[in-house]
C-alpha cells in the first residue's frame, strides 16, 4: 500500500509513503531473544505498533520507533489500577502480571522487515499480540 | 494472508514471515537458525502461536480471550451467590448493598 497525492498539472502520482500493515505475536513465557519479522517487502524507516495480551487482560501498548528511539504508551493497570504509563525506550511493553514486564526494542531495520529484541523482567505469562505498520 | 513462524529454541531466535511466501531453507540459512528449528504456518488471523513444553503450536487467541472472560464472569457470579446465601440477602438487598458501598 502507498499513500500519495496527484499532481493536478500533469496527473503524476507523487508517492509520499510506502507502508505495510501486518501482525505477529510473542509468547511471553519463552526466554529472552530476537524476533525477526520478514516479508514486509522493503526496508522500513520506522514502525508503529499496537499490542494487546492473550488471554484478555487490561494490558496493551501503543508505540512507535525508528532505529535510534522508541516510545510507548502502555497500560500499567495490574500495578496501579486505571493507569497508563510512558516508556521512553521501547515501543512495545507488556505489563499483564504485577511486577513483571516483557519489553520489545526495535534493534534493526532489515532489507525485508525489522527485528525486535525481547527482554523480560520477572515471569510474565500469556502472549503479546502485536499489530504494526511499517513505513518506508 | 498466512504467515510462517520459525522457532529456534537453541539460540532463542524467532523469525516471523508475514508474507508466508519466503523460501524456508533460505530463511534458516540467512538467520543462522539451528537445524532443529520448528516451523509453523498460521492461516487464520484469529490464531497466534506459543511454545508449550518446547513445542511450537498455534491457538485461537480470540476464543481464548472469550473463554477467559467467561471464566471471570462465572467466578464473579459464584462469589455473589455465596455472599447472598451467607448473609441471607435478596437480589434487591445485594444491589442496595453494592450501591451503598459505592
Amino acid at each position: 500500500m502507498d499513500f500519495g497525492v496527484i499532481n493536478e498539472t500533469d496527473g503524476n502520482k507523487i508517492v509520499a509513503a510506502v507502508t505495510f500493515i501486518g501482525s505477529f505475536n510473542r509468547d511471553n513465557t519463552v526466554a529472552n531473544g530476537t524476533q525477526a519479522v520478514v516479508g514486509v517487502g522493503f526496508k522500513p524507516s520506522y514502525i508503529f505498533f499496537f499490542s494487546a495480551t492473550s488471554p484478555t487482560s487490561v494490558s496493551g501498548t501503543f508505540g512507535f520507533a525508528n532505529i535510534t528511539t522508541g516510545r510507548a504508551l502502555f497500560s500499567n493497570h495490574v500495578n496501579s489500577a486505571d493507569t497508563f504509563n510512558l516508556d521512553d525506550d521501547s515501543p512495545l511493553r507488556t505489563v499483564n502480571v504485577a511486577a513483571t514486564t516483557n519489553e520489545g526494542d526495535l534493534t534493526s531495520l532489515d532489507a525485508d522487515g525489522f527485528t525486535i529484541t525481547w527482554a523480560k523482567v520477572g515471569a510474565p505469562t500469556g502472549t503479546t499480540l502485536c499489530r504494526f505498520m511499517a513505513v518506508k | 494472508m498466512s504467515q510462517k513462524v520459525y522457532w529456534d529454541n537453541v539460540n532463542n531466535k524467532e523469525v516471523v514471515d508475514v508474507s508466508g511466501a519466503k523460501d524456508q531453507a533460505a530463511l534458516i540459512a540467512e538467520f543462522g537458525l539451528d537445524a532443529g528449528t520448528q516451523v509453523l504456518e498460521i492461516t487464520n488471523p484469529d490464531f497466534a502461536h506459543e511454545v508449550v513444553g518446547g513445542t511450537l503450536q498455534s491457538f485461537d487467541a480470540k476464543q481464548r480471550g472469550i473463554d477467559a472472560a467467561t471464566a471471570r464472569e462465572t467466578a464473579r457470579a459464584g462469589k455473589e451467590t455465596a455472599v447472598k446465601a451467607k448473609l441471607g440477602l435478596t437480589d434487591q438487598d445485594f444491589d442496595d448493598l453494592k450501591e451503598a458501598l459505592g
